[in-house]
Protein backbone atom coordinates (compact mmCIF):
# COMPACT_ATOMS: atom_id res chain seq x y z
CA UNK A 1 0.00 0.00 0.00
CA UNK A 2 2.96 2.43 0.56
CA UNK A 3 4.71 1.47 -1.96
CA UNK A 4 1.97 2.28 -4.50
CA UNK A 5 1.50 6.09 -3.02
CA UNK A 6 5.11 6.40 -2.93
CA UNK A 7 6.08 5.76 -6.79
CA UNK A 8 2.72 7.45 -7.29
CA UNK A 9 4.10 11.14 -6.15
CA UNK A 10 7.59 10.45 -7.31
CA UNK A 11 6.01 10.36 -10.97
CA UNK A 12 5.09 13.40 -12.90
CA UNK A 13 1.34 13.02 -11.29
CA UNK A 14 -0.96 11.73 -14.01
CA UNK A 15 -3.63 11.80 -11.39
CA UNK A 16 -3.77 13.70 -8.45
CA UNK A 17 -7.44 12.54 -6.07
CA UNK A 18 -6.58 15.69 -4.18
CA UNK A 19 -6.63 17.91 -6.80
CA UNK A 20 -9.61 16.57 -8.56
CA UNK A 21 -11.30 16.02 -5.17
CA UNK A 22 -10.82 20.42 -4.19
CA UNK A 23 -11.72 21.18 -7.89
CA UNK A 24 -15.32 19.35 -7.96
CA UNK A 25 -16.28 20.58 -4.69
CA UNK A 26 -14.98 23.89 -5.22
CA UNK A 27 -16.81 24.55 -8.51
CA UNK A 28 -20.04 22.61 -6.78
CA UNK A 29 -19.71 26.03 -4.48
CA UNK A 30 -18.90 27.86 -7.50
CA UNK A 31 -22.25 26.69 -8.88
CA UNK A 32 -23.96 27.40 -5.64
CA UNK A 33 -22.62 31.20 -5.62
CA UNK A 34 -23.93 31.98 -9.44
CA UNK A 35 -27.19 30.55 -8.63
CA UNK A 36 -27.59 32.68 -5.70
CA UNK A 37 -26.33 35.95 -7.46
CA UNK A 38 -28.41 38.79 -7.16
CA UNK A 39 -30.97 37.47 -11.06
CA UNK A 40 -31.29 40.48 -13.37
CA UNK A 41 -34.86 40.90 -14.75
CA UNK A 42 -34.47 40.54 -18.83
CA UNK A 43 -37.04 41.54 -21.17
CA UNK A 44 -40.34 43.47 -21.07
CA UNK A 45 -41.63 40.50 -19.03
CA UNK A 46 -38.81 40.94 -16.46
CA UNK A 47 -38.24 37.09 -16.28
CA UNK A 48 -35.20 36.93 -13.81
CA UNK A 49 -31.80 35.36 -15.21
CA UNK A 50 -29.58 33.56 -13.12
CA UNK A 51 -26.31 32.73 -13.19
CA UNK A 52 -27.43 29.00 -12.27
CA UNK A 53 -26.50 27.70 -15.76
CA UNK A 54 -23.51 29.68 -16.99
CA UNK A 55 -22.19 27.93 -13.83
CA UNK A 56 -23.05 24.84 -15.06
CA UNK A 57 -21.50 25.18 -18.42
CA UNK A 58 -18.19 27.25 -16.95
CA UNK A 59 -17.96 24.42 -14.59
CA UNK A 60 -18.10 21.62 -17.45
CA UNK A 61 -15.75 23.77 -19.65
CA UNK A 62 -12.97 24.17 -17.23
CA UNK A 63 -12.97 20.54 -15.15
CA UNK A 64 -14.27 17.92 -18.48
CA UNK A 65 -16.60 15.64 -18.35
CA UNK A 66 -16.03 13.90 -15.57
CA UNK A 67 -14.83 16.31 -13.12
CA UNK A 68 -17.66 18.25 -14.47
CA UNK A 69 -20.22 15.66 -14.15
CA UNK A 70 -19.51 14.81 -10.34
CA UNK A 71 -19.42 18.66 -9.14
CA UNK A 72 -22.78 19.54 -11.32
CA UNK A 73 -23.79 16.26 -9.48
CA UNK A 74 -22.85 16.85 -5.60
CA UNK A 75 -24.16 20.64 -5.99
CA UNK A 76 -27.55 18.87 -7.67
CA UNK A 77 -27.58 16.57 -4.29
CA UNK A 78 -26.43 18.89 -1.89
CA UNK A 79 -29.31 21.48 -3.30
CA UNK A 80 -32.01 18.24 -2.71
CA UNK A 81 -30.46 17.31 0.71
CA UNK A 82 -32.14 21.10 1.99
CA UNK A 83 -29.46 23.55 1.39
CA UNK A 84 -30.84 26.53 -0.48
CA UNK A 85 -28.47 26.29 -3.27
CA UNK A 86 -30.84 26.46 -5.95
CA UNK A 87 -31.64 29.42 -8.21
CA UNK A 88 -33.62 32.31 -6.05
CA UNK A 89 -32.19 30.67 -2.69
CA UNK A 90 -34.41 27.20 -3.20
CA UNK A 91 -33.75 23.80 -1.82
CA UNK A 92 -34.88 20.61 -1.01
CA UNK A 93 -36.40 17.55 -1.92
CA UNK A 94 -39.83 19.49 -3.20
CA UNK A 95 -37.43 20.54 -6.35
CA UNK A 96 -38.05 17.22 -7.80
CA UNK A 97 -42.05 17.61 -7.78
CA UNK A 98 -42.33 21.03 -9.65
CA UNK A 99 -42.04 21.62 -13.06
CA UNK A 100 -38.19 22.51 -13.51
CA UNK A 101 -37.55 18.88 -11.76
CA UNK A 102 -36.31 17.71 -15.65
CA UNK A 103 -33.82 20.53 -16.40
CA UNK A 104 -32.23 20.09 -12.50
CA UNK A 105 -31.76 16.18 -13.16
CA UNK A 106 -29.79 16.78 -16.58
CA UNK A 107 -27.77 19.32 -15.17
CA UNK A 108 -25.33 16.69 -14.33
CA UNK A 109 -26.02 14.80 -17.45
CA UNK A 110 -25.45 17.84 -19.71
CA UNK A 111 -22.26 18.84 -18.19
CA UNK A 112 -20.43 15.62 -18.61
CA UNK A 113 -21.65 15.82 -22.27
CA UNK A 114 -20.34 19.44 -22.86
CA UNK A 115 -16.90 18.47 -20.55
CA UNK A 116 -16.11 15.45 -22.31
CA UNK A 117 -16.87 17.24 -26.01
CA UNK A 118 -14.47 20.25 -24.85
CA UNK A 119 -11.50 17.98 -24.00
CA UNK A 120 -11.53 16.11 -26.48
CA UNK A 121 -11.13 19.56 -28.42
CA UNK A 122 -8.71 21.01 -25.94
CA UNK A 123 -6.58 18.23 -25.51
CA UNK A 124 -6.46 16.69 -29.04
CA UNK A 125 -5.84 19.99 -31.58
CA UNK A 126 -3.68 22.38 -29.85
CA UNK A 127 -2.70 24.44 -32.51
CA UNK A 128 -6.32 25.49 -34.05
CA UNK A 129 -8.79 27.47 -32.59
CA UNK A 130 -11.21 25.60 -30.98
CA UNK A 131 -14.18 28.13 -30.82
CA UNK A 132 -16.25 26.05 -32.68
CA UNK A 133 -16.35 22.60 -31.48
CA UNK A 134 -16.34 24.44 -27.78
CA UNK A 135 -19.65 25.74 -28.80
CA UNK A 136 -20.73 22.79 -30.58
CA UNK A 137 -20.19 21.02 -26.98
CA UNK A 138 -21.66 24.06 -24.91
CA UNK A 139 -24.92 23.83 -27.07
CA UNK A 140 -25.65 19.92 -26.59
CA UNK A 141 -25.21 20.44 -23.15
CA UNK A 142 -28.13 23.24 -23.60
CA UNK A 143 -29.89 20.89 -26.26
CA UNK A 144 -29.79 17.89 -23.68
CA UNK A 145 -31.20 20.01 -20.90
CA UNK A 146 -34.12 21.48 -22.67
CA UNK A 147 -35.33 18.54 -23.97
CA UNK A 148 -34.99 16.99 -20.73
CA UNK A 149 -36.55 20.08 -19.20
CA UNK A 150 -39.76 20.26 -21.55
CA UNK A 151 -39.86 16.43 -20.61
CA UNK A 152 -40.37 17.01 -17.02
CA UNK A 153 -42.62 19.71 -17.35
CA UNK A 154 -44.95 17.39 -19.55
CA UNK A 155 -44.45 14.43 -17.23
CA UNK A 156 -44.70 16.45 -13.73
CA UNK A 157 -47.41 19.14 -14.14
CA UNK A 158 -49.03 17.67 -17.20
CA UNK A 159 -48.66 20.32 -19.26
CA UNK A 160 -49.22 19.65 -22.96
CA UNK A 161 -46.10 19.24 -25.28
CA UNK A 162 -46.48 22.53 -26.97
CA UNK A 163 -47.36 24.61 -24.21
CA UNK A 164 -43.97 22.87 -22.70
CA UNK A 165 -42.29 24.02 -25.30
CA UNK A 166 -43.56 27.32 -25.64
CA UNK A 167 -42.41 28.35 -22.01
CA UNK A 168 -38.89 26.53 -22.78
CA UNK A 169 -38.18 28.96 -25.39
CA UNK A 170 -38.96 31.78 -22.73
CA UNK A 171 -35.40 31.07 -21.36
CA UNK A 172 -33.58 30.16 -24.84
CA UNK A 173 -31.85 33.81 -25.69
CA UNK A 174 -31.03 34.16 -22.42
CA UNK A 175 -29.38 30.61 -22.29
CA UNK A 176 -27.67 31.29 -25.44
CA UNK A 177 -26.06 34.53 -24.11
CA UNK A 178 -24.59 32.43 -21.28
CA UNK A 179 -23.33 29.78 -23.61
CA UNK A 180 -21.61 32.40 -25.14
CA UNK A 181 -19.95 34.28 -22.03
CA UNK A 182 -19.35 30.17 -20.60
CA UNK A 183 -16.88 29.97 -23.89
CA UNK A 184 -15.63 33.46 -23.76
CA UNK A 185 -14.45 32.97 -20.06
CA UNK A 186 -13.17 29.14 -20.42
CA UNK A 187 -10.56 29.98 -23.19
CA UNK A 188 -8.66 32.45 -20.79
CA UNK A 189 -8.79 30.22 -17.79
CA UNK A 190 -7.45 27.39 -19.60
CA UNK A 191 -4.44 29.18 -21.43
CA UNK A 192 -3.61 30.61 -17.01
CA UNK A 193 -3.86 26.87 -16.37
CA UNK A 194 -2.74 24.89 -19.14
CA UNK A 195 -2.54 21.76 -16.53
CA UNK A 196 -6.19 21.63 -16.24
CA UNK A 197 -7.04 19.66 -19.18
CA UNK A 198 -3.36 17.85 -19.27
CA UNK A 199 -4.39 14.53 -17.75
CA UNK B 1 -27.60 33.30 1.91
CA UNK B 2 -28.93 34.34 5.06
CA UNK B 3 -29.58 31.10 6.22
CA UNK B 4 -27.26 28.85 4.30
CA UNK B 5 -27.43 25.90 7.20
CA UNK B 6 -31.35 25.71 6.67
CA UNK B 7 -34.07 25.96 8.21
CA UNK B 8 -33.77 24.18 11.60
CA UNK B 9 -35.37 24.86 14.23
CA UNK B 10 -34.39 23.44 17.72
CA UNK B 11 -37.74 22.42 19.28
CA UNK B 12 -39.09 19.48 21.53
CA UNK B 13 -41.52 17.42 19.92
CA UNK B 14 -41.91 13.81 18.48
CA UNK B 15 -41.37 14.64 15.19
CA UNK B 16 -38.00 16.48 16.17
CA UNK B 17 -36.99 13.17 18.02
CA UNK B 18 -37.92 10.51 14.93
CA UNK B 19 -34.82 8.90 13.62
CA UNK B 20 -33.94 10.57 10.21
CA UNK B 21 -34.37 7.43 8.13
CA UNK B 22 -38.36 7.26 9.36
CA UNK B 23 -38.50 10.79 8.18
CA UNK B 24 -37.29 9.75 4.67
CA UNK B 25 -39.21 7.18 4.48
CA UNK B 26 -42.12 8.61 5.04
CA UNK B 27 -40.97 11.36 2.22
CA UNK B 28 -40.81 8.72 -0.34
CA UNK B 29 -43.75 6.68 0.15
CA UNK B 30 -45.71 10.32 -0.17
CA UNK B 31 -43.95 10.64 -2.95
CA UNK B 32 -44.44 7.54 -4.73
CA UNK B 33 -48.42 7.75 -3.86
CA UNK B 34 -49.02 10.97 -5.33
CA UNK B 35 -46.71 10.12 -8.49
CA UNK B 36 -48.17 6.44 -9.02
CA UNK B 37 -51.80 7.60 -8.95
CA UNK B 38 -53.68 10.20 -10.83
CA UNK B 39 -56.37 11.49 -8.82
CA UNK B 40 -56.82 14.57 -6.71
CA UNK B 41 -57.70 13.01 -3.17
CA UNK B 42 -54.41 10.98 -2.53
CA UNK B 43 -52.21 14.18 -2.80
CA UNK B 44 -55.58 15.61 -0.83
CA UNK B 45 -54.70 13.06 1.92
CA UNK B 46 -51.31 13.12 1.80
CA UNK B 47 -51.56 16.84 2.27
CA UNK B 48 -53.92 16.44 5.60
CA UNK B 49 -50.55 13.61 6.80
CA UNK B 50 -48.07 16.27 6.39
CA UNK B 51 -50.22 19.26 7.87
CA UNK B 52 -50.91 17.16 10.75
CA UNK B 53 -47.12 16.16 11.33
CA UNK B 54 -46.12 20.15 10.84
CA UNK B 55 -48.18 20.58 13.59
CA UNK B 56 -46.61 17.87 15.66
CA UNK B 57 -43.69 18.94 15.01
CA UNK B 58 -44.59 22.84 16.22
CA UNK B 59 -44.08 24.63 12.68
CA UNK B 60 -46.01 27.65 12.72
CA UNK B 61 -48.77 28.83 10.47
CA UNK B 62 -46.57 32.07 9.74
CA UNK B 63 -43.76 29.40 8.66
CA UNK B 64 -46.03 27.46 6.69
CA UNK B 65 -47.16 30.78 4.45
CA UNK B 66 -43.75 31.81 3.71
CA UNK B 67 -42.70 28.35 2.78
CA UNK B 68 -46.06 29.34 0.19
CA UNK B 69 -45.30 32.71 -0.29
CA UNK B 70 -41.63 31.55 -1.76
CA UNK B 71 -43.45 29.80 -4.63
CA UNK B 72 -45.70 32.10 -5.13
CA UNK B 73 -45.46 32.99 -8.93
CA UNK B 74 -44.88 29.92 -9.64
CA UNK B 75 -48.36 28.29 -7.90
CA UNK B 76 -50.10 31.81 -10.09
CA UNK B 77 -48.79 30.67 -13.45
CA UNK B 78 -49.93 27.15 -12.94
CA UNK B 79 -52.86 27.75 -11.59
CA UNK B 80 -53.95 30.31 -14.57
CA UNK B 81 -52.74 27.52 -17.07
CA UNK B 82 -55.13 25.25 -15.85
CA UNK B 83 -58.11 26.89 -15.09
CA UNK B 84 -57.48 28.42 -18.92
CA UNK B 85 -57.08 24.94 -20.53
CA UNK B 86 -60.33 24.29 -18.24
CA UNK B 87 -58.15 21.06 -16.61
CA UNK B 88 -59.45 21.15 -13.39
CA UNK B 89 -59.18 17.26 -12.05
CA UNK B 90 -55.53 17.25 -13.47
CA UNK B 91 -54.79 20.99 -12.04
CA UNK B 92 -55.59 19.78 -8.40
CA UNK B 93 -53.74 16.62 -8.58
CA UNK B 94 -50.60 18.27 -9.44
CA UNK B 95 -51.05 21.42 -7.12
CA UNK B 96 -51.95 19.28 -4.39
CA UNK B 97 -48.43 16.83 -4.99
CA UNK B 98 -46.64 20.18 -5.42
CA UNK B 99 -47.74 21.73 -1.70
CA UNK B 100 -47.61 18.33 -0.28
CA UNK B 101 -43.64 17.90 -1.27
CA UNK B 102 -43.38 21.85 -0.45
CA UNK B 103 -44.64 21.23 3.50
CA UNK B 104 -43.22 17.61 3.31
CA UNK B 105 -39.46 19.94 2.50
CA UNK B 106 -40.05 22.12 5.32
CA UNK B 107 -41.13 19.50 8.24
CA UNK B 108 -37.77 17.74 6.91
CA UNK B 109 -35.57 21.06 7.63
CA UNK B 110 -37.11 22.28 10.73
CA UNK B 111 -36.95 19.46 12.24
CA UNK B 112 -33.67 17.98 11.16
CA UNK B 113 -30.31 19.91 11.58
CA UNK B 114 -28.26 20.37 8.13
CA UNK B 115 -25.42 18.67 9.33
CA UNK B 116 -27.82 15.37 10.30
CA UNK B 117 -29.23 15.36 6.85
CA UNK B 118 -25.46 15.31 5.26
CA UNK B 119 -24.31 12.69 7.65
CA UNK B 120 -27.32 10.70 6.90
CA UNK B 121 -26.26 10.53 2.67
CA UNK B 122 -22.95 10.30 3.62
CA UNK B 123 -23.68 6.82 5.47
CA UNK B 124 -26.30 6.01 2.82
CA UNK B 125 -23.59 6.24 0.62
CA UNK B 126 -21.43 3.15 2.31
CA UNK B 127 -23.47 0.39 0.43
CA UNK B 128 -21.65 1.93 -2.95
CA UNK B 129 -18.25 1.27 -1.92
CA UNK B 130 -18.32 -1.73 -4.47
CA UNK B 131 -19.39 0.59 -6.71
CA UNK B 132 -15.92 2.51 -6.42
CA UNK B 133 -17.75 5.51 -4.57
CA UNK B 134 -15.57 6.40 -1.38
CA UNK B 135 -17.86 7.56 1.59
CA UNK B 136 -14.82 9.30 2.79
CA UNK B 137 -14.44 11.09 0.04
CA UNK B 138 -17.96 11.92 -0.52
CA UNK B 139 -17.99 13.86 3.27
CA UNK B 140 -15.01 15.25 2.28
CA UNK B 141 -16.13 16.58 -0.96
CA UNK B 142 -19.74 18.30 1.17
CA UNK B 143 -17.63 19.68 3.66
CA UNK B 144 -15.54 21.66 1.24
CA UNK B 145 -17.82 22.66 -0.66
CA UNK B 146 -19.94 24.18 2.11
CA UNK B 147 -16.94 25.91 3.62
CA UNK B 148 -16.10 26.78 -0.37
CA UNK B 149 -19.53 28.78 -0.58
CA UNK B 150 -18.80 31.82 1.58
CA UNK B 151 -14.78 32.17 -0.23
CA UNK B 152 -16.04 32.22 -3.46
CA UNK B 153 -18.56 34.86 -2.50
CA UNK B 154 -15.96 36.48 -0.85
CA UNK B 155 -13.72 36.96 -3.66
CA UNK B 156 -16.82 38.43 -5.70
CA UNK B 157 -17.16 40.96 -3.49
CA UNK B 158 -13.79 41.75 -3.58
CA UNK B 159 -13.37 41.97 -7.84
CA UNK B 160 -16.91 43.91 -7.88
CA UNK B 161 -14.86 46.37 -5.07
CA UNK B 162 -11.52 46.47 -6.97
CA UNK B 163 -13.29 47.34 -10.15
CA UNK B 164 -15.57 49.89 -8.19
CA UNK B 165 -12.48 51.53 -6.95
CA UNK B 166 -11.02 52.39 -10.33
CA UNK B 167 -13.69 53.82 -11.55
CA UNK B 168 -14.28 51.26 -14.17
CA UNK B 169 -17.55 50.25 -15.57
CA UNK B 170 -17.47 46.45 -16.35
CA UNK B 171 -20.49 43.96 -16.34
CA UNK B 172 -21.04 40.71 -14.42
CA UNK B 173 -20.04 38.76 -17.53
CA UNK B 174 -16.41 40.24 -17.75
CA UNK B 175 -16.00 39.86 -13.82
CA UNK B 176 -16.47 36.07 -14.55
CA UNK B 177 -12.96 35.14 -16.26
CA UNK B 178 -11.30 36.73 -12.89
CA UNK B 179 -13.47 35.05 -10.86
CA UNK B 180 -12.90 31.73 -12.32
CA UNK B 181 -9.68 32.05 -12.45
CA UNK B 182 -9.46 32.76 -8.62
CA UNK B 183 -11.82 29.66 -7.88
CA UNK B 184 -9.01 27.30 -10.02
CA UNK B 185 -6.23 28.72 -7.97
CA UNK B 186 -7.99 27.99 -4.88
CA UNK B 187 -8.89 24.53 -5.70
CA UNK B 188 -5.55 24.04 -6.22
CA UNK B 189 -4.16 25.37 -3.01
CA UNK B 190 -7.19 23.69 -1.29
CA UNK B 191 -6.20 20.36 -3.35
CA UNK B 192 -2.49 20.67 -2.26
CA UNK B 193 -3.85 21.10 1.45
CA UNK B 194 -5.37 17.37 1.07
CA UNK B 195 -2.54 16.10 -0.29
CA UNK B 196 -0.39 17.20 2.15
CA UNK B 197 -2.36 16.06 5.07
CA UNK B 198 -3.21 12.07 3.00
CA UNK B 199 -6.52 12.97 2.71
CA UNK B 200 -7.40 11.78 -0.53
CA UNK B 201 -6.55 8.31 0.12
CA UNK B 202 -8.64 7.46 3.05
CA UNK B 203 -8.29 3.80 2.35
CA UNK B 204 -4.74 4.01 3.85
CA UNK B 205 -5.98 5.20 6.62
CA UNK B 206 -8.49 2.71 7.65
CA UNK B 207 -8.68 0.57 10.88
Amino acid sequence: MSHSTHTSSTATAPHNTGRDVALIAVFAAFIAVCALLPAFPVGPAGVPITFQTLGIYLTALVLGGKRGFLAVLLYVIVGLLGLPVFAGGSGGIAALAGPSAGYLLAFAPAAALTGALAYSTLSTRPGKSPILRLTGAVLAGFVLMTAAGIAGMVINAGISWPAAFTAALLYVPGDLIKCAVAIAVALPVHRAFPTLSRR
Amino acid sequence: MNNLMGAYSPKSSPIHRAPLWSKWLVIFGITLACAMTHTWWVPALALMLVLVLALMARLSLHELGAALWSVKWLLLAMSLYYLFFDKLALGADVLLTLLTLIFATKVLLFTTPMTSLIDGFVRGCKPLRGLGVSPELVGLAIALMLRSIPVIMDRWVILQTAVKARGIKLSAAHLFTPLVMTTVAYAHETGDAIVARGLDSPKNKQV
